[in-house]
């Protein structure tokens, strides 16, 4: 029994450490997101831009530096960080809840349509020529709905077989490609932007999209933590949860909107960026195991990581011009990937 | 390939036959003066095969002006080989009445079976239609025969028959053979210059990016070089299709087709002024094009002008957004050239990429004077609205300005453009 124990408790701690140092890197890596960039701005100089954010106190601060340093660190690059950082935790949460709800390691938070129920939103809103800021707001709408039409669709006897889910969900994806690629041959030109915003990107980011990601993700992230029991569960298939007494048809549900909430805010605020959802859950399983309780928030916590380090990337490598973060979030995290396959491989001999 | 004919004989032949003629007034028909002269032969073929030579042999009064087979050998093979051609060609070469090189020379013009006139030129030696005479007045009992050294071609046939060779905006090789009638254009610059030219009514088909000037509306849609509507071009039966040098596909479908197909690539306004030039000459628009190039010259060194006084440091720094947000252009552009050519300092205009997405830092950081947007990207509000963007001078001073794609892209009112960028660069001078 000792054994036992002291086995739990080398887990207790190994998980404990890892989540001190994903919690250390995330501030390490968001410090140096706000630190670079193609204007380099020293650090001493941000330091007293933060300074003289503070009431009272920074008044007294002399500014020794153009009055843009103060707009590019903080209207710039703070936001665009924080909001790297929300939506890569969302997706990345998302990605993970997916993966576990459907038992299938190829599940993405879009899997239900998310993604293209956006862009069908977003290329709507260009289309009939609304002010900008209704985008954002169109792209979570039919982002949310299309979730809602999907369970609707699989709903038959009060229970929606993850299948039947998971093929509507490929289904109504499809279909909404394919309204956005005709709404695309139809009005070309005016929509192009939509072709871009689908390619996903922080560039947009502004105080405003943090504040309306922020109270989702906060929210989001513990009631995902809360179903980790009822994941882990759900792991085992749908009758063995049902036996150790899960309720699963409401967890699907409560799942479902959740990730319909958290994916369709990132979708609105950042487009449709790919490979964060998919991958960064396989990439935290590889380092803690497969218990959704550590699993959830190391997927949170390596997907904001990630985002944040692999946008920095994109806006450096070829300043003062930016490339699209999906290509950055492809082109190094599939390699690393790979690899971190490959070892765990090696380790467990499959 | 020249038939060399022995010298000797033919002086013998030709002293034999004139003294044969002038003497005691003719005796032969024309058709029996063609018949004697083996220099002639070819004539006597083509007018055989035209059905023209039993009118020489019958009574009647005509001038024939017989050019030589060396002269009927150097004639274009696309004459030579229609026989539709072949004919008014020939009945070119015949004029009704007996004309004698002294009363030719008398006149200006000589009106011919053909029906369109021939030139006279007697300054230095006799000229007609550019052709010399190398025997004349062959007296006969028909008419008079001419020998001359070179055929006669009618000058619609001549302005039809342009056989223009040149290389295309895609590096192929084009010749366009005759005049084209009927153009479907599936470029919108190609489009307007067809236009301004005065060539709209050759235009019988676009694509679905041309849409200047109005009445491009009436003209049958087919789609564009990429989504192309072969059956809808087929059955307009064209003879030149203009098409972007970048839809290889289509370009090489089309030409498969028979069809023939000049691809453009307009990247700079002195290419634009070549397109002009080109489209101008071989529709047979040349004075049209010249006056819209001239036209369009006048207008821009009007700004140039005015920049040229201008010191560089105290030209306007300019961000240019194309569609996407964010997204830029550098130098080697067409709009870059313009934004140039309007004064601007473009903060672009040295980035690697010819489109490049530029950081919104920087951008804050460079503190563009102007900022133009491309009128179906970002709106002005979205730009000014920006994280961070409140202190950067353009949006500070209220100058965001949308300007309308087709004033800044390869087409004539690209001037349009032009002259709208300087009054945005300096509205003190040019408002």
């Amino acid at each position: 029994m000792q054994d036992i124990e002291a086995y739990f408790h080398s887990v207790r701690m190994y998980r404990l450490t890892v989540m001190v140092g994903l919690i250390l890197f995330l501030f390490a890596v968001a410090i140096l997101g706000i630190m670079v960039g193609p204007v380099s701005i020293s650090p001493s100089t941000i330091l007293h831009i933060f300074w003289m954010q503070i009431p009272h106190v920074g008044d007294s601060v002399m500014q020794t530096w153009p009055h843009s340093y103060t707009s590019i660190v903080m209207d710039v690059r703070l936001p665009r960080v924080l909001l790297g950082m929300l939506v890569g935790m969302g997706l990345a949460v998302s990605g993970c809840a997916m993966q576990g709800l459907f038992r299938n390691p190829m599940a993405s938070p879009y899997v239900c349509g998310l993604s293209s129920g956006g862009a069908f939103g977003a290329a709507l809103a260009v289309n009939l020529g609304l002010a900008y800021i209704f985008l954002p707001f169109f792209a979570f709408l039919f982002a949310t709905l299309t979730v809602f039409f999907v369970y609707m669709i699989s709903r038959v006897n009060n229970k929606v077989p993850t299948e039947t889910l998971l093929l509507s969900g490929i289904a109504l994806s499809s279909f909404f490609s394919a309204l956005v690629s005709l709404m695309l041959y139809f009005a070309d030109q005016q929509l192009e932007r939509i072709v871009f915003w689908m390619m996903g990107g922080l560039w947009a980011s502004t105080w405003d999209k943090v504040a309306v990601t922020l109270p989702l993700i906060v929210v989001a992230v513990p009631l995902f933590y809360v179903l980790s029991r009822e994941l882990n569960a759900m792991l085992l298939g749908e009758e063995n949860a049902t036996d150790l007494g899960i309720k699963v048809e409401s967890t699907k549900r409560i799942i479902l909107v959740l990730t319909a909430f958290t994916v369709g805010a990132c979708v609105a605020v950042s487009g449709v960026i790919g490979f964060v959802g998919l991958i960064i859950p396989h990439i935290a399983r590889i380092f803690v195991g497969p218990d959704h309780k550590i699993l959830i928030p190391a997927s949170v916590f390596v997907g904001g990581i990630f985002l944040i380090l692999t946008d920095t990337l994109a806006r450096t490598i070829i300043m003062p011009a930016e490339l699209p973060v999906g290509i950055i979030t492809s082109l190094f995290g599939v390699p690393f990937f790979l690899y971190l396959l490959r070892k765990r491989k090696e380790r467990m001999g499959w | 390939m020249k038939k060399i004919v022995p010298i000797g004989l033919l002086i013998v032949l030709l002293t034999g036959l004139v003294g044969g003629c002038i003497g005691g007034g003719p005796d032969t028909t024309i058709a029996d003066e063609l018949e004697e002269r083996p220099s002639l032969s070819m004539l006597v073929d083509a007018l055989t095969s035209a059905g023209l030579y039993d009118i020489f042999g019958e009574e009647g009064d005509y001038t024939l002006l017989a050019p030589s087979n060396d002269a009927l050998e150097s004639l274009d093979e696309r004459y030579a080989s229609d026989p539709a051609l072949l004919e008014q060609i020939l009945t070119y070469h015949v004029l009704e009445g007996s004309y004698s090189a002294s009363k030719i020379s008398q006149s200006q013009t000589l009106a011919t079976l053909q029906g369109e006139d021939i030139e006279v030129k007697t300054t230095g030696s006799l000229s007609i239609g550019g052709a010399s005479v190398t025997e004349q007045d062959i007296e006969c009992t028909n008419g008079t025969l001419h020998v001359i050294d070179a055929v006669l071609v009618p000058p619609s046939i001549e302005e039809t028959y342009i056989d223009y060779t040149f290389e295309d905006g895609a590096g192929r090789e084009v010749t366009i053979e005759k005049v084209p009638e009927r153009v479907v254009s599936l470029a919108s610059s190609a489009t307007e210059v067809m236009f301004a030219i005065g060539a709209g009514e050759k235009v019988v088909g676009v694509d679905k990016y041309s849409t200047y000037p109005e009445e491009v509306a009436s003209r049958p849609n087919l789609g564009s070089g990429s989504s192309l509507d072969m059956e809808k071009l087929i059955e307009l039966e064209p003879d030149l299709v203009v098409i972007w040098y970048f839809y290889g596909d289509a370009i090489e479908n089309i030409e498969q087709r028979g069809i023939n197909v000049m691809a453009i690539n307009p990247a700079s306004v002195s290419d634009i002024y070549d397109e002009i030039e080109l489209l101008g000459t071989i529709l047979g628009f040349e004075e049209n094009a010249q006056d819209v190039i001239g036209d369009m010259q006048a207008r821009i060194s009007e700004i140039t002008d005015y920049v040229d006084t201008i010191p560089v440091e105290d030209r306007p720094t300019v961000f240019y957004e194309t569609s996407q947000p964010f997204k830029s252009l550098n130098a080697d552009t067409f709009t870059g050239e313009l934004i140039e050519m309007a004064g601007g300092i473009n903060i672009a205009a040295d980035e690697e990429s010819r489109y490049p997405v530029l950081s919104s830092e920087w951008i804050i950081q460079e503190d563009p004077d102007v900022i133009v947007v491309l009128s179906y990207g970002a709106s002005v509000e979205e730009i000014k609205a920006r994280s961070g963007w409140g202190q950067v001078s353009a949006v500070a001073n209220d100058r965001v300005y949308a300007v309308e794609s087709d004033l800044v892209t390869s087409n004539p009112r690209l001037v349009l453009g032009l002259e709208q960028l300087a009054k945005w660069f300096y509205p003190e001078y040019f408002e």
